[in-house]
Formats: C-alpha cells, structure tokens, sequence
C-alpha cells in the first residue's frame, strides 16, 4: 500500500465513507473536509505498512476518530445531551417519520448527543460494521458500544418524533456499559 | 426466547446488515410468528434506512479527493538538489552575515541626523544617568558604563559648573553626554561619540555651527572623537565654551 497507484485506490473507496463520518461529527463541511484530508495525510505518513485493504478502513476511521477527539479538545464545549437516565425503549416510530426526515434534521439531532454517543452512532447508520468492528473502530469495548447505541438510538428517535422536550445539558463521561 | 425478548433484541438490528448474527437471527424467528412484532421489525426498519439515506445523502465537496492527492504527490525534494539548496542558502547567509560584520558600523545616518536626534533628546525632559558635579566621578561612571569617557574638554567648560551626564547610543554607538549649568542658568549640554559612525562629521577642531531643535549647536573634531556642544541663544553663547 506505499505506491502512489494504491493510495489513489484507498482515498478513492474511502473518501466519501470518511467525509460523511466527519460530517456527522462536526455538522461543518470546512472541518470535515480537514479531518479526511489530515486522516489521509497521517495514513501517507505511518499508515501505508498495513497491508491488508480492510484494517485499512478501520485504521482510517479510528484515526479520523481520534484526530476528531483531539481536535474538539482545544475547541469549546456546546451543550450536548447525556444520556444517563434516558430509558432504551424506543419510541413509537410512526412509517411516515421516514418519509418526513432529511440530513438536516437527522444531524442536527445527532449533534445534540453528547461525543460518545455520536460517534458509535453514526458509524452504526452509516457503515455496516459489525458491533464489534465499531467498538475496535473507536477502541472501546463492546458492550459500551452496544449500550451507546441502544441509548443513542432511543435518543435520537426521541427527538425526530418530537416525543420528548428534554433539554440539552452540558456533556458528562458517560457511565454505562462494560466489557463484552 | 419470547416475543418481549426478542423485541428487545431487535431494537438495534440493521436490516440487511445485522441478520448473520445468530441472536437477531433467532429474534427474527420469533417476529415471523408474532404479526405484531413483525410490523413493528418493518417499521424500525423503514425508519433506520431513513435515517441512513439522510445521512449518506450529504454531499460531498468537490475536489475533496483531487485535493487529498494531490497533497499526497506534492513534489518530494531529491537528496541532491535538496542539499545543493541548503548549501545555496548557506552561502547566501554566510554573504549577508561577512556584509553585515564588514559594515556594521557604516553610518545608517549623516551627522545632521545625528545632530538633530541628540538635540531633540535634550530640548525636553530626559532622565540624568548620573547626577554629580565631580568631573572625575562622571568620567568614571562613563568609562564603567562603555560610553566615550576619554574626552578632553575645551578650557572653558572644565571651570563650568557640571551637573551629570547620561549614557546614550546612536544606531550601534555610544554616546557620551555631560551636562552643565552656564551662569545664566541656562544649560549646556556636550556629545561626545565616535567619528566613525556618521558621514558629514566635523573633521577639524574648528567649530561649525549650525542650529538645531531650536538650539545652537557647535561640533568639532578632536583625538578621535566628536563633539557635539549645544545650548539655547546665539553663536555668541557658545563660543566661549569652545577650544581655543
């Protein structure tokens, strides 16, 4: 994976993956667009060892993840919704939410969940990485995962079907899950 | 497993992505034989696509991916031409820095500036470095602090009344100024500096005149140094103070 040729092939079948991660993350095209192209540039530097094409994806989602993480460390803390007391029952998601809903209104709930959640999240609607492929994506284990998930899931659908007026508060370490 | 747990399996299963895990599978089995789970399958079905498509559906900039290559083919720079590079920029460097150590103490300014800074120091208010009437202590103060002390003072002004002096610099050059109170109460102030930093310097002891900041200054030259004399009033004010 060093020649030119193959990085081409990796930012090609990749890119657009990585960007709607990002965008997801950051709800900001200029932010997201940095953190593929860092993601790439860093994957240029120390990435091109690995051989195999599928820890290839992953590596780039971790790495785009963590420069995420790095990133919104510097940067000041919007409110965002922790989830220790929202229950994991869905709502009643009526048919004709999914033909109401659009980018918009999906990221900006999204953007509402605290970090932790987020991340887990949109890599569960966007990629079809297994629960265990998301938890070593975002190197945490799996049974956090799955428990963000649940929880994230029942959050978002809360506020797409408007089922729920709970205000965002400030994001806390969330204190769920375990070990798988 | 019954129908509440496999309902509750279910509510993050992924259509299409999640079916070869063995627990939604056995869930799955559950719903086909419960209508009501099922629906409710189909319908958190509908809801997650929605949400997938909406997600997927942002687009994309573009020229996102032409930017990352060509960030990626940005020319390396070759061993050779990189070091011939480094070496160019080191003789350049070397060049400025032998041009700078040769001509360091080129004058950046004529003697007039020089005149006129010194002038407009003293026309207002500036702090004494040291205030003492013993010619001695001041000479001494001077020479500790690197400022021109050997100077020989015109006979008339060794028998005024010297107030201090000050340490001052013009561009990389010291400059010597004493301070002395002439019977009218006016004061008269002396420069003394190095004759190598100026262009348009006196060369001779003979004094040239020549107003200044609303001063009378006279200069001249003599072993090796510059003075600068100057005080409020006329010619005629300062020519007593001048050598001889």
């Amino acid at each position: 994976m060093s020649s030119p040729k193959d990085f081409e092939t990796l930012v090609q079948d990749h890119y657009r993956d990585l960007y709607h991660f990002a965008y997801s993350l950051t709800r900001a095209e200029s932010e997201a667009s940095d953190l593929v192209q860092e993601t790439f540039h860093i994957w240029a530097k120390k990435g091109s060892q690995l051989r195999e094409l599928r820890s290839a994806k992953s590596w780039l989602f971790t790495t785009l993840h963590r420069e995420f993480l790095q990133a919104r460390r510097h940067q000041t803390r919007f409110p965002e919704v922790e989830l220790d007391d929202v229950q994991e029952d869905l709502p009643p998601a009526a048919a004709s939410l999914a033909n109401t809903l659009d980018a918009a209104t999906v990221l900006a709930a999204l953007g509402e969940l605290a970090t932790a959640y987020r991340a887990p999240l949109a890599l569960y609607y966007l990629q079809d990485y297994s629960y265990r492929e998301i938890a070593d994506v975002l190197d945490v284990p799996l049974g956090t995962v799955q428990s963000r998930i649940a929880r994230g899931k029942a959050r978002l659908l809360e506020m797409l079907t408007g089922s729920s007026e709970r205000p965002g508060i400030e994001e806390t370490s969330a204190g769920e899950g375990g070990a798988a | 497993m019954n129908s509440r747990e496999a309902r509750e399996i279910l509510k993050t299963y992924r259509p299409g992505v999640d079916w070869t895990d063995a627990a939604f599978h056995e869930a799955l089995e559950v719903a086909k034989r419960d209508p009501e789970l099922a629906a409710w399958v189909r319908e958190q079905g509908l809801v997650y696509d929605a949400i997938r498509t909406s997600l997927r559906s942002v687009p994309v900039p573009e020229g996102l991916a032409a930017d990352i290559l060509a960030r990626h083919r940005r020319p390396r720079p070759h061993p050779v031409r990189n070091f011939l590079q480094i070496a160019a920029a080191v003789a350049v460097l070397l060049s400025v820095a032998v041009f700078w150590l040769k001509d360091w103490r080129r004058p950046t300014a004529s003697f007039p500036d020089y005149r006129a800074s010194m002038t407009a120091l003293v026309s207002k208010k500036y702090p004494m470095s040291l205030e003492s009437p013993d010619p001695a202590l001041v000479r001494k103060f001077l020479a500790n602090n690197q400022s021109p002390a050997d100077y020989v003072l015109p006979s008339a002004l060794r028998g005024t009344p010297l107030l201090g002096c000050a340490t001052l610099s013009w561009g990389s050059n010291p400059v010597s100024l004493l301070c002395f109170r002439k019977p009218n109460g006016d004061d008269l102030w002396l420069f003394v500096t190095e004759p190598v930093a100026m262009q348009g310097a006196p060369a001779s002891t003979a004094p040239e005149f020549a107003e200044a900041r609303g001063l009378t200054t006279a200069s001249w030259q003599a072993g090796g140094k510059v003075y600068l004399l100057s005080s409020r009033g006329g010619a005629n004010e300062l020519t007593p103070y001048l050598p001889e």
